[in-house]
């Protein structure tokens, strides 16, 4: 049984922890990932999974959120070339960042911090929307997926260590995912979007496979479970 | 009302109780997700017998009452092609002064997918404000008593503004799901918004008593105008 005072610092942890998934949110919807990894990472071996494929190890994690910077500057200088009118004459600074609008609203914690007090895990839903410049043109999303995510302590704080993001739906938004989604044709002014590509990852993989109408039922990310050390329960890490 | 004076100790329990019911929601929504429906009954709703003698499931049209009428109900596995979230959001949690009890009030822009058999699936959002009871057995939170009242329903990618305004529940899929209530009653009437304010929210409370139950012991008829004028099409 837990005293008063551990009661409390165990309440602070769970908020610290919700609290840095807030940030996580925030700063891709400022479409600023490149800070996401120096921010909020552990640099101790982490993972990032998503639905299909995993990177591991700093150096991958951090080139992968490189790779967003670096593709959020093509949306701009694409958009700058297509309204010259209203972008034109602006430094790459300046423009940087307009475009892409991706919204991770987190729901539902379910958070376990171990007995030790060293590590945590924890369970969100997110019912998205990811508004994107793709090689379509604008095309806004909505996803319906999970972030699930082992946390560790360090010196400065709680920090992700394994996070794996995996949507059962990310299709245009207004259309059912019921049925067959509408493609749409490639625009010239668009096209290096087609071309550009994230880092490999170390592992492609399926890490959950998306709906479709004859998907067996597909259970969430494990729920968390009380634990008292790390090598006692489960990981998120793939 | 009696107003408690609380010690440190306890204050910090009751904010971990609090704590604990949200997690009891939220494991609520993946056992939904992961079609754990008879895994919900045994492992997150009341386990007492005299708990479960008066435990309740209520949607827009009448309340299961009993484990064993709402297990004949919602025990029920689904096939390929399922998918469904309900994520509670805007949790609004009273636990009681005496600690034993607690309601909770939630809303969820919920979803729900099935296979309509032709490599096709009926995919639906039903936005909806989700109640509950709680009480503690054996030192862990459960689900005692249920409402969720459903605002509407619509399929992803339909325009709901296009929908007839008075909604049938003899041909609402939801309401055809939920069957026939041991108790009926029409609860919530999505036809007047939330004129009925039915489920309402919980107020600071003392200890339980059956009048502010979410179960139909605690219901109340509601005092709008529309109520007694009967009107819309889901009054028989």
């Amino acid at each position: 049984m837990y005293s008063t005072e551990q009661l409390t610092q165990r309440w602070e942890d769970q908020r610290a922890i919700k609290n840095l998934m807030g940030k996580y949110a925030n700063i891709v919807l400022l479409n600023r990932e490149q800070e996401a990894f120096s921010r909020f990472w552990s640099e101790n071996e982490p993972t990032l999974a998503f639905n299909d494929g995993v990177y591991r190890g700093a150096e991958a994690v951090k080139a992968y959120y490189n790779a967003c910077r670096d593709r959020n500057a093509l949306v701009a200088s694409l958009l700058q070339k297509r309204f010259p009118d209203r972008l034109g004459g602006q430094s790459s600074e300046e423009i940087y960042g307009i475009g892409p609008f991706k919204v991770m609203p987190m729901y539902c914690p379910i958070i376990e911090i171990a007995g030790d007090g060293e590590t945590a895990k924890g369970l969100w839903y997110c019912q998205g929307a990811k508004n994107d410049v793709e090689a379509c043109g604008p095309r806004a999303r909505w996803t319906l997926g999970w972030f699930a995510v082992d946390f560790v302590r360090e010196a400065d704080g709680w920090k992700i260590w394994h996070m794996q993001y995996v949507n059962d739906v990310d299709g245009t938004c207004g259309q059912s995912w019921g049925r067959e989604q509408t493609v749409y044709p490639d625009l010239p002014e668009f096209a290096p979007l087609a071309d550009f590509a994230y880092p490999a990852y170390t592992e492609a993989k399926t890490v959950r496979v998306y709906y479709t109408p004859d998907r067996p039922v597909t259970e969430a990310p494990a729920i968390p479970q009380p634990y008292e050390h790390f090598a006692d329960t489960f990981t998120y890490a793939v | 009302m009696f107003k408690r004076e609380y010690t440190d100790d306890e204050l910090i329990r009751r904010v971990w109780d609090v704590e604990e019911i949200k997690k009891l929601v939220y494991k609520r929504g993946v056992y939904i997700a992961n079609d754990w429906r008879a895994r919900e009954l045994d492992e997150l709703w009341v386990r007492e017998p005299e708990h479960q003698k008066t435990a309740s499931f209520g949607k827009n049209i009448g309340w299961y009452v009993g484990m064993d009428n709402i297990r004949a109900w919602y025990d029920k596995k689904h096939g390929a092609g399922y998918m469904a979230f309900h994520p509670a959001s805007t949790g609004l949690v009273e636990l009681a002064g005496d600690g034993k009890t607690a309601k909770g009030l939630f809303y969820s822009i919920a979803n729900e997918t099935e296979a309509n058999g032709d490599g096709t699936a009926k995919a639906l959002w039903m936005p909806e404000k989700v109640a509950f009871d709680f009480i503690k057995e054996g030192g862990e939170w459960k689900i005692w008593h249920l409402v969720a009242a459903v605002d509407l329903v619509c399929e992803a990618g339909a325009d709901y503004s296009g929908q007839d305004p008075y909604p049938n529940y003899e041909s609402d899929p939801v309401m055809l799901e939920f069957g026939e209530p041991t108790v009926k009653e029409l609860i919530h009437d999505g036809t007047f918004n939330w004129w009925d304010d039915y489920p309402s929210m919980p107020a600071p409370y003392e200890t339980w008593s059956d009048e502010i139950s979410y179960g139909p012991e605690g219901w109340k008829p509601p005092k709008g105008k529309h109520y007694g004028a009967k009107e819309g099409r889901n009054y028989k």
